[in-house]
Formats: C-alpha cells, structure tokens, sequence
C-alpha cells in the first residue's frame, strides 16, 4: 500500500521528520518497505491552454501546437508527437529552463520547427507509467499555475507491507487511524460526503450468504472527463493508472477508505435489478479485462435480469461496464467474505485491488460512506447527482459476528512482561476504537468493526504491548525449565563428520533435487519422490542418494580448472514409501526411522546418509605428498573411520557390479548380511558423462543405520590391556586363487591364530609366473602377544602350522 | 723421578691437549700422554721396581700428574664438544617462516558451522535439539500450525507440494517439528529444530528454493515475552559480539500472536538489521497440539541460517553457500 505524505497528513497530523515517521510505523506493525518521491525535481511545469494545432510540414507523427504562455494570455508555438488532446484542453507545458527528472529543457529545432519547451505526459512528470499521450486535466486550473504549486509532486510516497491480518492498513484512512492511535491523537473528521438519497433504488435480491453489506446508489446526469489534476496525481502516486473520472472516483475512494466500488452503467443492467448468489457452476462471464470466465459452484456472481454482470469482490463484467457515454451510474459498495473472494481469486489467478482487500476483510460498516463520499466526488468531478439508493441488509455468518473479548488484564500483563493496570490497558485499547468495560481485573472489549483481528485475549495482547511499544518489554532469561543437550545419536553425528573431514574430504551442502538420470548410490531403486511443481526439469525429484549432487560439485569446480578435490555431505536421502532401502533399514534398527504423518499415514523414505565423492590429484604442490591422487581406499578408509567411532563391527566388503560402477573396483559394504554402503570407482564411461578425468572414486553409506544404533545405547569402547611382554613379528605369503579375496583370508590367518593375534596386515600383492595358473601372493605381517608370558619362537611355529591348515582348507597355502 | 721430570710431562700434555683442534686429535693426545704407552703410563707401571719408600712418594707424585692431566683432558674434551655441536646446530639451521608443507585436511561447509554455533547457544540454555521429516504432511507444516487451507498465509509460502491430493509437501519451515515435538511431550518443553527447508523460490542471489533454518520453542508455565526477548538477546550477542542489542518490531505470523521481528544493531551505517520472526505461541497452536492454553504459555523464533552467516561472514551471493566452489569452501 502506498501512501502520499500529504494524504496522510489530511487526516492526521504528523509534525515529525519522514525519517521519524518511518521508524515509528515501520516499529509499530505498518512495515515500511520503500520511502519514493516520484515526480522529484519537476520544476517550471505550468498549466497551459492548447489553442491550435496543426500538422508538422516535415513530419506525420508530430503536431506544431500552439499553447497559452505563462501569464494565461502570449502564445507559446511547441512540437508535439501526442495526439490525445484538442483545442481548449488543459496541457502541462514544460517551458524553456524547465527541469523533468533526468533532464533541462531548452528551445530545440525539431525537423525544422522551433521547439519553446514540450507538452508532458504522465510518466514525464513522474505521475504515472502512461507514456503514450499527454497529460489532459480536468475541471477547473489556473492557466499558467506551476505544477508543483497545484500538487505535491515529489513529496515523499510510504510504501507498506500490509500483515494478512490487517486489511484496514490497505486505506490511506486505516493507516491514518492507526498512526492517530499510535501517537495518541485526533482522527480528523471524514472527508466529505453526499447525502443519501430516498431509498427507492434498483432492487438488490440477496440470495446467497458472504455478503456483509450492499449499498448501491443510481446516480443521473453523468458526464465522465478527464479526472482533476490533485486526484490524478495521488492516483498516480499510489500507482494506479488514470482511466476518467467515474472510474478514477471508485479507484480513488477505494485508497482513501479501503472499501473497493463498482460503477455499473445503469442503462445497460438488464432489468434494472440485480440478485446476488453463489454460482451453481458453469456460468460464463466475460470480465472487465476482455477474459472470458466459468465460473465455479460457490464463487459470489451478480446478476441482472440477462445473467451474470459482475464477478463479485473479484472483478466488474464487461457487459455493464461504464463507458465514455454513461450517463446513468449504480454505483455499488458491497463486502465479501473474504474466504469466499480468496478461493475464486486463486482459482482464476486474478488478483485485482479488490479481491486483495476483500481477501483481508473489509469492514462492512463501512460501505455507506464509501459509497456516498463518491457520490459527493463524482458530483464534483463528472457531474452526477445521487437519485436514489439501495441498502441491502447483510447476511448472516461468523466472520461478521463481533463477539465481546473478555481477558483478564493481569495475563496479559504477565504474557507481555508489561506492569500494566487494567485501566492502562483500557485506556490503550480504547486507542484502538475498541469499547472497552472494566471490572476489576477483567477487560470486556468490543472491537471496531474495522479490526477483524482482535478475537482472542492473545490478539488483545499484541494490540497492548504494541501500542504501548514493544521496547518496553523487558529482557529476561527463562528459567532452565529442562534438561537440554545433544542427544548421544547428535553427538555421534558431529563426531562422524569430523572423522570424514579428518580424511581430507570437505563438506559440502548440495540443492538436493535430481533430474531422471542419476548414479544410484546404496541400494539402488529406481524410485523417485517427485515433486508436484518442480521448479526445473532437472530439478524434477527430491534426490535418491547422494551421489548426484557430489558429482555436480566435482563437475562444477573441474570446469573451474581444478585438478583434483574430495567432498563429502550428509543429508536426507528420499525414497518411496515401498522403495527397496526399506528392508535392511527394518531388519537392523527396526521402523523407528520411519516418518509418518497424523492417524499414521505414511510420508516417503527419507533416511540419513553420508556420500563420498574424489577425483584427481590429492596433494600437489606445498603438500606432504605432492603426487597423491584420491583413491578408492580412501573412501573406504573414511568409511571404516566412521564405523569404528560409531562402535560398530567393521563392515563386510562384497565385489559387485553395478550400473555406472567399474565392475572390478566396486565394493558394496553389508552389515550382518544387509547392504548399508557402497563404495568403488565410477564407470569410465560415467566419468566420461560427468566431464571427470578418470578415475572418479565415490561411496555412499547409511548414516541411519549407525545413528540408529547409537540412540539405542551409547557406544562405550573399553580400555585395551597394554602388554608388556614383546611381541613376535611373523611375516608370510599366502599363494591363493584369485578369487579368495584378502578379507576371506584375513578371516581365515585370524581363525587359525587365535587370540594371541594382536594386530594382522597386507602388505605387499605378487603375480609371476613363479606362481600356478590364476593365482596370486599375498604378504601379511603377523604380531602375536600374549598377556600372560613372552611368546617364543616354538609360539611363532605352532601358529604358522594352524595357519597352513587354515589355508589348505581354502586351497590356498603358505609360500615357502 | 723428580718434581721437575713430572712438570716436563705435565706441560707436554697440557699444550698438546691445548692444541688439539678437534675430537680425534685430542683423542690420540690422551693416549700420547695418558695411555699405557705414553711417560706418564710407563712410569707408573715401572713403579713396582721401586722400594717403598721411594714408590709412595713417585705413586704420589705420578697420581697428582695422572689427576691433574686427565681433568685437563676432560675440560678440552667438554670444550670440543660444545663446539662441534655448535657447528652440528649450524649445519642443521632450517628457514621455517615459509607456508609448512601440510597434509591436507577437509573443512566443516560455512552453514553447518553456523548452524551448530547457533544450536550450541540454545544447548548452552537447556534446550534440546529435535530433528523432523523435509518431506512433511500438510497437516503439521500449516493446519496445526493454524495456517487452515485458504489461509492468507499458504499464499505466502510458495510450497512445493510432493503430493497435493494427499497433502503431502516439503516443509516450509522447521515448524513441524515444533508440533511434532508437542503432540508427543508434555510441557515443560525447550527445543530447537535445525534443518532444511523449501520455498518454491527460483534461485538468485538472495533467494534458495532450500534453506536452513533453527527454530526455536519453550512452552512451559509461565513464559512470557520478556523470556524471549532475554533468549534472543542471549542468542544475538553469542553470534555477533557482547555489544549488541535486539529490537522488537509488531509483525504477523499465524502461528504467534503476538509476533514479533528481530532486529539486532550493527554498525552505524547499517543500523538494525532483520534477523529473525518470532512470537508467543499462538493459544490455537497449543490447544491444536494438545496443550492446555489456560496453564501454559510459550515462545517460537525461527533462525535463517544463511542469513546469519551471510552476515556475519559477509556472503554477498547466496549461490555461493550451495555451489561448493573449492576456493569458498577453503575460506571458512
């Protein structure tokens, strides 16, 4: 809502600094969103008579005008390209040595013709958009008066944000009130107003409920002009556009009161009646702005006696409409329930300056003055005489009962933290237009008709403490009313995420929504929470996994010259409610991780994960290693980390291949036989679709899971023994088929030792033709130690035979 | 042997000792001159020839020389020692005011830095932290909340619906888990909810269809306006410096009333700047979430992380938050 300084100021005055005025609304409830000043530095604009014009000699487009001088009487010859005007109108001449914004004037050739000046448009003078003529005034202006004496151009503009709540702020009179009650002073009296004519107007059937008043007045003797100069111009500054004075009145007024009119050209009402109803569907109406319209069950129509005519609270009918030629007026002020005007705008995508009123609540007591204060200025700007009038009794309905508000004000005083007495609240209230009775401590209040939302003794609250000015509420720290802290699965999630950043990956927070094609990360489905109003095509589903948003971010940075980068995210990962991912979540934690929605409807699978992704060169130069590149190993060294922090077993690695995967590098990580993590190195081909040197190492693994655990009992590690007694190194190789992977063997070198093992590792991989067909060598160093005494060499023998045993029995066998 | 045949000994040792530049040179001057081969080792193992007499007098005398050179030796010794380490110690001068070659750790991302910082403020209060679904029913993201269908307030929102019919959107706020929090515990009740949120916003540099939000709730007896105001004082100064205060402006949320704006002051060329809506639980909220209104009252706020950090950290382009550019990412 806009609203021009000195419009404000009629109503109520405002002896501070703009800078002042906007702190004190901006805090009090009416957010100030821009302070303008269109028109600023319009200077030398004088009201001018045109007196002749003729055709440019040189140029089709432009006219050679003669106009009236500075004193009202010389003549002044301009070049003009407008031709919305003639003899004997009202122009706004920029003379010589004017200023418009952004420009002086000066006597200029144009195709031959001297130039005194140029007649203004709208925009020119920053009183509107209108650019495609001159500025024509109406009624009566002294010729040669300067523009800025005539108008406020310049003056400071409010724009503000009006709360859903607070449709009286959507007037220059709802927002004058409130300034009144703020600063506890006068609300000067109501503009002027006609009389009410005999009430033997059109006949107004009320058929339907929604309605909470329906004046209409006929109004004779219409002749629509151009519109006067002083409401041109506050039309203008609260941005809208000038159409003639008939409908510039119902604009106008609508600014001034916040009550939104309709003009129907009584000559063209069918019937001249109208019945108001809810539509029974399938109507047609051809609105104001040339669309044609169907209506729908329940949407407010107006009718005459050949159907629909207007689109109540929402838009007028073409059919109706005022036209140059009106000369009979109805003139209807009527207020709409707002869900009822809410429901048809938002169907229709029409948002018009009524609907956004109507939408807020109009006051319905209201409508009376609105409608004779226009008739009192279409009496002055276009000549009507008020004839006769209709006042239609409201319907019923809740959101016109206004019910008494009783509170105890020592609550409220207790909510707000405010030592206020019942009568100090009174009294604020009473600022407010509210009727307030007070025994003792209970506040009995009867809000004005135009504040719908004071309802509650909570809404009464707000009303208290910002009247009284929210600075005053004082600043306190509660009690510690509970225990807080992270919960142990919070804390397990911080601590895993410092694990994975300790691995050299940095975190990174991706948009997680996905096209159709993604890399499938833990147990991959083709399921896809798609979304209903997608605000891109690849942005079409919450993201599966991921994987997709990590290599975006390797995409991006390598287009950015990078030569190498790891990053890691935990997030949300969404799935159908029925999608695969479900199983091994339910066999190991249980349901618990589901979420669902009121009466247990189920939402979609949206369990937490941790994603990997790497490629190119990890040092480089400055670093430890300058020559490292980022490795599958990685990842899974990142992902054992993990685990071993959560307290988990370590995580079984099974050899898989899987779409856009590398078929012998990727691993999928199983817990208690159930997929929770996948780990390996991309597909060339899919590097190669994400424009990523080869190789790219990712991995995804099922936070839920390990989170899960840790909210079911922390994990407490315990202290290890710390022995004292030597230990012996055994170093062997192993000679086994290529199909017993190092962890079968692991197992198996772990089996056979027994618990003198103290620690067990590969260290070296050997293929020769020393070796049989499809086998390979493996080395791994053994420390055994024991607690109780100091292990010998016959220790060392004994374990080195279980060993071979062990292995024989897998057909592998030590190297000799 | 006489005193003088001793002092000739004793002053050939001590100026070869003397003269000995370095360890080893010293080293063949100790067994010159203290071995069993030199005078001095010699003489000493004649001594069994002697009387008795006369052997407890050279005894005396040789062990006087023996005492004397050797202390003479070691002083030498201790001399070329602190030399030679001295010269080590130069030789292994190492110029350590350059950038140290480092192993290379990851960074923690901006936004969960500042969201844990913020959480932590709220953990350090007693609250507790509760988590929520993102994809999230109608019906805890706007009805409970007091935001019915056709409420002004939807308008507002620009939701991203999953499923319409079935009332099914990506939550808008963390609010949800707000009431979800409330239908499942009795008051008191102090939490906050960190997380993601979505907005049908196209991307900008002031606007993410996903943002990151904590917001904040106490209900228990008692709670007043001036409690949140005290908390959002707490929370400010934590995050922006101990001379901050906080501003209370009349605002409209459906889920408070009365609300409130949050702003805290900056620099003077700033001046107060917007952080964060808050409010007294609105009295609907609670009853809807099966808390007694008549006994207990509360506060909410609801935090944007972005724009904490964007201010604090002077982020100019909120792009750059989700973007994950290396060199951003490297900055915090």
């Amino acid at each position: 809502m806009r609203l021009p300084l000195s419009w404000l100021r009629e109503m109520v005055d405002l002896d501070m600094p703009v800078d002042e005025l906007v702190t004190l609304m901006s805090g009090s409830g009416l957010e100030v969103e821009s302070v303008t000043t269109p028109g600023a530095g319009v200077r030398g604009v004088r009201v001018a008579r045109v007196l002749h014009h003729e055709p440019h000699p040189d140029a089709d487009s432009l006219r050679l005008v003669d106009v009236t001088g500075e004193g009202g009487d010389e003549v002044v010859r301009v070049v003009c390209g407008a031709a919305n005007f003639d003899v004997g109108d009202l122009v706004l001449h920029a003379t010589v040595g004017a200023e418009l914004p952004g420009m002086r004037l000066e006597a200029r050739t144009i195709r031959g013709q001297v130039s005194q000046g140029m007649l203004a448009s709208p925009r020119e003078l920053g009183l509107g958009d209108d650019h495609g003529g001159l500025l024509v005034l109406g009624g009566e202006v002294a010729l040669g008066a300067a523009l800025d004496e005539l108008v406020p151009v310049g003056e400071p503009v409010i724009e503000i944000a009006v709360q859903p709540d607070r449709g009286d702020h959507l007037s220059v009179r709802g927002v004058a009130r409130d300034l009144a009650a703020l600063l506890d002073t006068e609300l000067r009296s109501a503009p002027e107003a006609a009389e009410r004519p005999g009430a033997t107007g059109v006949p107004v059937a009320l058929e339907t409920d929604g309605v909470g008043a329906f004046v209409a007045w006929t109004l004779a003797d219409t002749t629509a002009g151009p519109s006067p100069l002083w409401m041109r111009a506050r039309l203008a500054q609260c941005g809208i556009r000038s159409i003639d004075s008939v409908v510039d009145v119902t604009n106008y007024v609508m600014l001034e009161l916040g009550q939104p009119l309709h003009a129907f050209d009584l000559d063209r009402v069918a019937g001249e009646r109208l019945v108001v109803r809810a539509s029974h569907g399938g109507e047609v109406l051809t609105t104001l702005d040339g669309t044609e319209r169907r209506l729908e069950p329940d949407d407010l129509v107006i009718d005459d006696a050949d159907g629909p005519a207007s689109l109540a609270g929402v838009m007028g009918g073409a059919r109706t409409e005022v036209h140059p030629g009106t000369r009979r007026i109805l003139l209807e002020g009527a207020v709409w329930e707002p869900l009822r005007i809410r429901r048809t705008s938002r169907r229709l995508g029409l948002v018009s300056e009524a609907s956004t009123r109507f939408e807020r609540r109009v006051d319905p007591d209201g409508a009376a003055a609105a409608v004779a204060r226009a008739a009192h200025l279409l009496g002055l700007t276009a000549g009507a005489t008020p004839v006769a009038s209709t006042l239609e009794a409201r319907s019923e309905g809740s959101w016109l009962r206004r019910d008494r508000v009783t509170a105890s004000a020592a609550r409220l005083g207790r909510l707000l933290a405010l030592d206020l007495d019942a009568d100090t609240q009174a009294g604020l209230l009473r600022r407010s237009g509210c009727d307030v009775d007070v025994d003792g401590d209970t506040l009995d209040v009867l809000p004005p008709s135009w504040r719908g939302d004071l309802e509650r003794p909570a809404d009464l609250a707000e009303e208290v403490a910002r009247l009284h000015g929210y600075e005053h509420v004082p600043a306190e720290l509660p009690p510690l009313v509970a225990r807080g802290g992270l919960d142990a699965a919070q804390r397990l999630e911080r601590s895993l995420r410092a694990a994975v950043l300790a691995h050299g990956f940095d975190e990174v927070v991706t948009r997680p929504f996905v096209g159709e094609q993604v890399l499938a990360g833990v147990v991959p489905s083709d399921g896809r929470v798609r979304l209903a109003n997608p605000l891109a095509q690849d942005a079409s589903a919450m993201r599966p996994s991921l994987l997709d948003g990590l290599l975006g971010v390797l995409r991006r940075n390598r287009g950015q010259g990078r030569s190498g980068m790891a990053v890691m995210e935990t997030g949300r990962i969404h799935r159908p409610v029925e999608d695969a991912i479900g199983a091994p979540l339910d066999a190991l934690i249980g349901t618990g991780w589901r979420w669902s929605g009121p009466d247990g409807f189920a939402l979609p699978l949206q369990p937490r994960t941790v994603g990997f992704a790497a490629f190119g060169v990890r040092g480089g130069p400055g670093w430890l290693d300058e020559a490292a590149t980022w490795d599958v190993e990685d990842v899974l060294a990142a992902m054992d980390e993990l685990v071993r922090r959560a307290g988990g077993a370590p995580l079984v690695r099974r050899s898989v291949d899987r779409p856009g995967w590398h078929p012998g590098r990727t691993v999928v990580l199983e817990l208690d036989g159930q997929e929770v993590g996948i780990a390996g190195q991309l597909h060339p081909r899919m590097s190669e679709a994400w424009d990523l040197p080869d190789p790219v190492v990712a991995g995804e693994l099922l936070l839920e899971v390990l989170l899960a655990a840790e909210d079911a009992g922390a994990h407490r590690a315990s202290a290890p023994a710390l022995v004292r007694h030597p230990a012996v190194v055994v170093d062997v190789a192993v000679v086994a088929p290529e199909t017993l992977t190092i962890a079968a063997i692991e197992g198996a070198l772990r089996d056979a030792v027994g618990p003198v093992l103290d620690d067990l590792r590969w260290f070296d991989e050997f293929r020769g033709s020393q070796l049989p067909e499809g086998h390979r060598s493996v080395a791994f160093r053994l420390r055994l130690q024991d607690a109780e005494r100091q292990l010998g060499d016959e220790d060392a023998d004994s374990a080195l035979e279980r060993v071979a045993a062990a292995l024989a029995e897998l057909g592998a066998s030590l190297r000799a | 042997m006489d005193a003088s045949e001793v002092a000739v000994l004793r002053d050939a040792a001590l100026a070869a000792f003397a003269g000995a530049e370095d360890v080893a040179t010293l080293e063949q001057a100790r067994i010159d001159h203290l071995g069993r081969r030199s005078p001095l080792g010699e003489a000493q193992r004649g001594l069994g020839a002697l009387d008795d007499e006369e052997r407890r007098r050279v005894g005396a005398l040789l062990n006087g020389l023996r005492t004397e050179v050797t202390e003479a030796f070691d002083r030498r010794h201790g001399e070329l020692d602190a030399i030679e380490l001295g010269r080590r110690l130069e030789r292994e001068r190492r110029d350590l005011t350059g950038p140290a070659r480092r192993v290379r750790p990851g960074r923690p991302h901006l936004l969960t830095q500042v969201e844990e910082e913020i959480v932590d403020v709220f953990v350090g209060m007693g609250f507790s932290v509760a988590e929520g679904p993102e994809v999230e029913s109608g019906r805890f993201n706007f009805d409970l909340l007091n935001i019915p269908p056709d409420h002004p307030a939807r308008g507002t929102m620009d939701t991203i619906y999953v499923d319409e019919d079935a009332d099914v959107v990506l939550r808008t706020h963390t609010s949800p888990v707000q009431v979800r929090t409330m239908l499942t515990h009795e008051p008191p009740i102090a939490v906050v909810c960190p997380g993601r949120v979505y907005r049908a916003d196209s991307v900008d540099a002031t606007h993410s269809p996903v943002f990151t939000q904590v917001e904040g709730l106490l209900v228990a007896e008692g709670v007043s306006m001036a409690h949140l105001r005290g908390t959002l004082l707490a929370f400010a100064r934590a995050l922006f410096g101990d001379d901050r205060e906080v501003r209370l402006r009349p605002s409209f949320f459906p889920f408070t009333e009365p609300s409130a704006e949050v702003d805290v002051s900056f620099d003077s060329a700033s001046g107060w700047l917007e952080i964060l809506g808050s409010g007294m639980v609105d009295p609907a909220v609670l009853s809807a979430c099966g808390i007694d209104p008549e006994r207990y009252t509360g506060f909410a706020f609801g935090i944007g992380v972005e724009r904490v950090a964007m201010l604090r950290h002077g982020v100019a382009d909120i792009r750059d938050l989700y973007d994950a550019d290396a060199r951003f990412l490297a900055a915090f």
